[in-house]
């Protein structure tokens, strides 16, 4: 009764809760900025997957529902095996665009050095999942549940490039709300969560390992 | 899955890859499409650097045959990572003089002119832009066709323009700071010496080499673990659900 009184209290929760997670890596990183300090990130994404568990485990909604366990469409090791690839494949077209759109002739971000490319992927792919778990997982969810999927993509996805503005800048806002609008389609075609997960890091190593 | 899901979905991702697709002709920035994760970038390297801090800056320099024709665009940038000095000379942008036979854009670390800018103080090193033909003449821009110095401050620079010295006279330039970390860009419409200009000193940089050495596997072991931990504990719940 409570929750149904109070419909959004599910959705603002887990927004106030990805902010305390983006404020933590503000200020853990302190003088190095947020887009470049490990533990900054490092706790960051560890956050999110405890915003996400707190919110799963709290969670009242019959499993269907619960994000996490996702890939409605892709139970099974086939079907979750079709899921990966819808993944990968969203992920590839994304890096694709950077091949194909090269952008501006000029390099404006370091580039991981091979011999860090085994903890760099690590690193990154972690933070895209966690990302994920919570953009198109439990927040989508809770977004869904008030007004149906399609505005849940688009509420994650203006969140999504909300959270990277204190990261990279207000340039970043439309790129990271076209990215999110399109793992909000990649959430929607799938069911679950994996599919946009497995593009968000597909396209966050790739994009940069083909740089 | 219904029809209405599966019309929403493809609108999403038709709209999602509209909109990238848009950001990258439009107003690209030289990034990834997606960025979610942590950047390191090398220290900056001093032509003088004080205790603690690197030396040795790179130079870079290209010659490109000159046969009358135009040379195209020129793109110049240090070693660093990210480059700390760049250059972009549109095609057509030079007014190469007769008798040229080839060019060299050339960007050298160099002592900044004795005078301190009316903005600020230096960040970093000077560097000096030049363009000159196999004869050793300075090659001008043409009217009209600024080139574009891209460069990089100190780690934590804040908020800086980019300034040109010419005849020992530093000139603020319409500076915009772009995607990367302390770096900033402007357009000019001729060679010298440029620097980054910041109104305080740049404070002391972060205790990190910037080499990626242990901490990131160190962080990427303790994320992986954390994540494994979040997961089971999630596969436990949803075990412990359905028994119930």
């Amino acid at each position: 009764m409570r929750a149904a009184s109070r419909p959004l209290l599910p959705a603002l929760s887990l927004l106030a809760g990805v902010g305390v997670a983006l404020v933590a890596r503000v200020v853990v990183a302190g003088s190095a900025g947020p887009a470049q300090s490990v533990p900054a990130a490092l706790v960051f994404s560890v956050l999110l997957f405890g915003v996400a568990a707190a919110k799963f485990l709290s969670s009242q909604a019959p499993l269907p529902h619960v994000a996490v366990e996702g890939a409605q469409r892709g139970t099974g090791v086939r079907g979750r095996s079709r899921v990966v690839a819808l993944g990968a494949a969203g992920g590839g077209v994304l890096v694709l665009l950077v091949v194909l759109l090269p952008g501006l002739p000029v390099q404006l971000w370091p580039r991981p050095s091979a011999a860090a490319a085994v903890p760099w992927t690590l690193l990154v792919a972690c933070i895209a999942v966690a990302e994920e778990v919570v953009f198109r997982g439990v927040l989508f969810d809770a977004v869904a549940r008030l007004g149906g999927a399609v505005c849940a993509a688009v509420v994650c996805a203006l969140a999504f490039a909300a959270v990277h503005v204190p990261l990279y800048g207000w340039r970043a806002l439309p790129l990271d709300l076209g990215v999110g609008l399109w793992l909000g389609g990649l959430r929607v075609l799938s069911g679950g969560v994996i599919a946009p997960a497995v593009a968000h890091a597909v396209a966050d190593c790739g994009a940069w390992l083909v740089l | 899955m219904s029809r209405s899901q599966c019309l929403g979905a493809s609108a999403l991702l038709l709209l999602g890859l509209a909109v990238v697709a848009a950001v990258r002709i439009v107003a690209p920035q030289g990034a990834p499409p997606l960025y979610d994760s942590f950047v390191l970038p090398s220290p900056y390297i001093y032509l003088h650097p004080s205790p603690g801090q690197q030396g040795a800056p790179t130079s870079a320099s290209d010659t490109v045959p000159y046969t009358g024709q135009d040379v195209g665009p020129l793109v110049l940038a240090t070693r660093e990572n990210p480059p700390q000095a760049q250059l972009i000379v549109a095609a057509g942008s030079l007014d190469v003089p007769p008798g040229t036979h080839s060019l060299t854009v050339s960007i050298t670390p160099v002592d900044p002119p004795p005078v301190r800018p009316p903005n600020g103080v230096i960040a970093g090193n000077a560097y000096r832009f030049t363009a000159t033909t196999d004869s050793g003449v300075a090659v001008p821009l043409l009217p009209g066709h600024p080139a574009t110095l891209v460069l990089r401050g100190p780690i934590g620079v804040g908020p800086a323009t980019i300034d040109l010295a010419t005849g020992g006279i530093w000139t603020p330039l319409a500076t915009t700071p772009v995607a990367g970390p302390d770096i900033f860009a402007a357009n000019t419409t001729q060679f010298g010496d440029a620097a980054v200009v910041a109104a305080a000193a740049a404070p002391s940089p972060p205790a990190s080499d910037g080499r990626f050495g242990w901490l990131p596997w160190a962080a990427g072991a303790v994320a992986i673990v954390i994540a494994v931990a979040v997961l089971l504990g999630l596969l436990l719940a949803r075990r412990r659900r359905r028994s119930s």
